[in-house]
């Protein structure tokens, strides 16, 4: 099931109206974990058991790690759960992308490698659930985290529907223990839920979603594009994966919010920031945030190495977070290019307007790494920086003109709405009802007037 | 968080107070939105294109109206309840290619009302589904056009595909156009908002043409003195019923360049028949029998094809089978229900030139005054004689305006 169709838009208020009736914590729960397994089940029942592999793991490491005294016995319950978690992940993601970049290094050193690549699909949001089954363990085995010994609990922390496809990754120690105490529906906290579903619609259907004709359109066939057309569809794609992926976890938040649930806010006006190394922290925070804590931190020893180590830690945790965005080497190379960007500081300093003209900057770095995360291959996404580079205005064929012109509107739309209004939809608080109420209207008419409903796929989905 | 929990003692209660709120706002929402639409809905009523089929029967009754509209789909929105609403003595049913019947072409009885129905009906189970309004409407003859496709079993279009397609159509709209279609079928006309609504006007107000057809179609009056409603530039209906072609009057395409358009469609296979279908069969003989039984007479015919196309068509590898058998089959059904039937789709027998065509599938009005004529002239037993002066006719059309303009108007 996704966000942006007509069964999820009757789903939700039911699941809403049967979880307040209930009056016990674990009847709600309950209620909670079957319309996660139903909203997941939607696309194939089948992956329903990839979960509870997972969930059913984790649950039974974490209990083992709980109650084992020796550090030896606990180290080798967390290497099950990683290697149980990981190697789903690597077996329906990377399998063949590794298979067929062996094959191909063997061809090139003369050898021929007898093995084919196996039809996998690629089940929606492993990637996600993943790291969120993993972090428990992980949490537990260093005592950030209780042990939770109810498996309702623990199986709703692992499916709960509202992030589950798509996030924002949330840490064991923040989310169970929300799952674990009895919730209280509050007014304002349920019409914040219902502030961060319009506007994750508003982001998705129109921003994200009124984009997708041109981008696909001229990156699908770069090479009959002009570099003008090429430009202008990066911008586009830019916002066009902000607008999706912040729409999906802005309605996330919102539904979790509707059930007493506070998530994290995963997107805080990403491009505004004055350098990639802010960018990353204001991008897919919860992401960033699991490979800071568990990756740079835990696996790499994070700042507290020698200089070129820290260096080098950097650069592994970005080549690591580019290969979880998807198995082909673009993805590794987008990483391998941010971890540099990371260290590029912002260039002026001072003045209102050098703020303005870093955020520029920045913008410009980050949509030159997004041509590696939109194209198709490495020889693509160069094509595309040859036509880009060598483009001259001679080139910006009139013709054009009426196909591109979202992407010189919607951009602006956005950045003056966070400029005025702030990173989140809670900001509208402040104002009167009458004034609150006039936004939502407006942004119901931007909806229905200029939103795009052909139920366009979350891109995130695919990671 | 804030001073309304405080107000709230239980979930239940809280749940209540949500709902008030969602009500409240959905209110204010409401009221909104009507301001909000009510200067664009003006707009647009006020070059003709929201009139509904009441009123533009009435304004037809009154003043010479060229009717048509940019965005709802014509056809089925005036034509349909028009069968019932003019109350006319001579009806002509059927596709656009019964459009070109005008009133003066029965100007034997002068009090004898005629309208055609020209669009409403596109397939066998249209026609199915207009017997009750047509008997409800109890003209005296119907003059029904029947076309090819109607009969060929792998073109067969059933009712309930339309209504398949509109229940896709609310959340893909493809484009406006086949959004009305569909929502005018499906619900008749009844409801009179909904998102498709909204969506035809946002998708109306991104299209060009709209703001180009709304802006230059906004002067009512033009030189004719003739009332022009609605946005579409092109053409409309003229008060009988009959279609203008407003824009292929004044350019016409060559006779060549018509038989390319059909025999291009003809290669392309989108006629290939694979035989008569038994169904539209029965239709037409349900139509017939009823019509007999509520006193009405039908006179069925073949409407002319360009003559280079029709060929293309009878091709023995094409629909050669279909088109041997059709027509006699068609012939039978109407002789079993005492009706009478003409086979007028070789247009070289009924005297009509290629000239004549607006487009391969259809005759000119001077095209229709001349297969008239020859009716008449051949079947004086026809009923169409105490309605039609074939002398008259032979007159206007020598003395045409031009190829494709009978009358001028």
């Amino acid at each position: 099931m996704v966000f942006n169709s007509l069964v999820f838009c009757i789903f939700l208020p039911l699941v809403f109206v049967a979880y307040w009736l209930c009056r016990k914590q674990k009847n709600r729960n309950r209620i909670l974990l079957a319309s996660s397994y139903v909203f997941y089940g939607w696309w194939d029942w089948r992956f329903l058991g990839l979960i509870l592999i997972s969930s059913l793991v984790d649950y039974q490491c974490g209990l083992k790690i709980g109650s084992s005294a020796a550090d030896s016995q606990k180290k080798r319950w967390l290497a099950v759960s990683l290697c149980v978690n990981l190697g789903l992940l690597c077996t329906f993601k990377y399998l063949n992308f590794f298979a067929e970049s062996t094959a191909t290094m063997l061809q090139m050193l003369g050898y021929r490698a007898g093995w084919s690549t196996l039809h996998v699909v690629l089940p929606v949001g492993i990637s996600f659930y993943t790291f969120q089954t993993l972090s428990y363990t992980i949490d537990v085995y260093r005592g950030k985290c209780d042990v939770c010994s109810k498996p309702l609990d623990f199986f709703l922390f692992v499916a709960f529907f509202p992030q589950l496809v798509a996030g924002p990754i949330e840490k064991a120690h923040i989310l169970l223990p929300q799952l674990q105490k009895a919730r209280r529906l509050e007014i304002d906290s349920a019409r914040h839920g219902l502030r961060c579903i319009l506007y994750g619609f508003l982001l998705k259907s129109v921003v994200a979603d009124n984009l997708t004709a041109f981008v696909d359109g001229v990156y699908n066939q770069p090479e009959s594009a002009s570099g003008f057309e090429l430009l202008m569809a990066t911008y586009g794609f830019a916002f066009q994966i902000y607008g999706d992926f912040a729409g999906y976890t802005w309605i996330a938040i919102g539904c979790a919010a509707l059930f007493g649930i506070r998530l994290t806010q995963n997107f805080r006006s990403p491009y505004l920031s004055e350098s990639p190394r802010e960018f990353w922290h204001r991008w897919h925070i919860s992401l960033s945030a699991w490979f800071s804590e568990y990756v740079y931190i835990g696996l790499f020893g994070g700042a507290r190495v020698s200089g070129f180590r820290h260096v080098l830690n950097i650069l592994l945790t970005f080549l690591i977070s580019g290969l979880w965005h998807g198995a082909n080497w673009t993805f590794v190379i987008w990483g391998g290019l941010n971890g540099i960007l990371y260290f590029v500081a912002a260039p002026f300093r001072g003045s209102w307007w050098s703020k303005q003209l870093n955020a520029m900057v920045c913008f410009h770095m980050i949509c030159a790494t997004w041509i590696l995360f939109r194209a198709d291959s490495v020889a693509t996404a160069m094509t595309i920086f040859e036509r880009i580079a060598y483009w001259s205005p001679t080139q910006m064929a009139a013709g054009t003109v009426p196909s591109w012109y979202p992407v010189a509107i919607i951009p602006l739309c956005v950045v003056g709405m966070e400029i005025i209004g702030g990173d989140s939809p809670g900001v509208l608080q402040q104002y009167t009802q009458t004034t609150r109420w006039l936004i939502y209207s407006l942004a119901l008419f931007a909806l229905f007037f200029l939103g795009v409903f052909d139920r366009t796929p979350y891109i995130y989905f695919q990671f | 968080m804030s001073s309304t929990n405080t107000e709230v003692v239980n979930d239940r209660q809280a749940m209540l107070l949500l709902l008030r709120h969602g009500v409240a706002f959905s209110a204010f929402f409401a009221c909104l939105t009507i301001l909000v639409l009510a200067p664009y809905r003006y707009l647009l009523r006020s070059v003709g294109e929201e009139l509904s089929a009441n009123e533009i029967c009435e304004l037809s009754a009154k003043e010479k109206v060229l009717w048509s509209s940019g965005f709802l789909s014509a056809g089925t929105h005036l034509k349909k309840p028009m069968i019932e609403k003019q109350q006319a003595t001579i009806l002509a049913v059927g596709s656009s290619r019964t459009m070109q019947f005008r009133t003066k072409m029965f100007s034997r009885i002068p009090e004898a009302k005629f309208y055609t129905v020209g669009g409403a009906v596109q397939n066998a189970v249209d026609l199915d589904n207009c017997i009750q309004n047509v008997l409800a409407a109890r003209p005296q003859l119907i003059i029904l056009g029947l076309d090819f496709w109607w009969f060929q079993a792998a073109n067969g279009i059933s009712s309930d595909d339309l209504i398949r397609d509109v229940s896709s159509s609310l959340t893909e709209t493809k484009s406006i156009r086949e959004t009305l279609d569909g929502y005018n079928r499906a619900f008749r006309l009844k409801v009179r908002f909904s998102v498709d609504r909204l969506q035809m006007y946002q998708q109306a107000w991104n299209d060009p043409r709209f703001h180009e057809r709304l802006w230059a179609e906004s002067r009512l009056d033009d030189a004719t003195g003739r009332v022009k409603l609605g946005c579409k530039k092109t053409g409309g209906f003229r008060n009988d019923g009959s279609y203008r072609y407003s824009a292929l009057i004044d350019q016409p395409f060559t006779p060549d360049q018509i038989a390319a358009q059909g025999e291009a469609l003809v290669q392309a296979g989108k006629y290939v028949a694979a035989g008569v279908d038994q169904a539209a069969c029965v239709r037409l003989a349900r139509f017939l029998h009823e019509c007999r039984k509520g006193g009405i007479e039908v006179v069925a015919l073949l409407p002319p094809i360009e003559s280079r196309v029709l060929r293309q068509l009878q091709a023995e590898d094409v629909g050669g089978e279909f088109w041997k058998q059709w027509p006699f089959i068609t012939e039978q059904i109407c002789g079993m229900t005492g009706h009478e039937f003409y086979d007028c789709s070789n247009p070289e027998l009924s005297g009509i030139s290629s000239q004549q065509f607006v487009d391969w599938l259809h005759a000119a009005d001077t095209g229709h005054a001349s297969l008239l004529a020859q009716i008449c002239e051949s079947t004086p037993a026809s009923a169409l004689n105490q309605y039609v002066d074939a002398e008259q006719l032979r007159a206007d059309v020598i003395n045409r305006v031009s190829e494709l303009d009978l009358y001028g108007d």
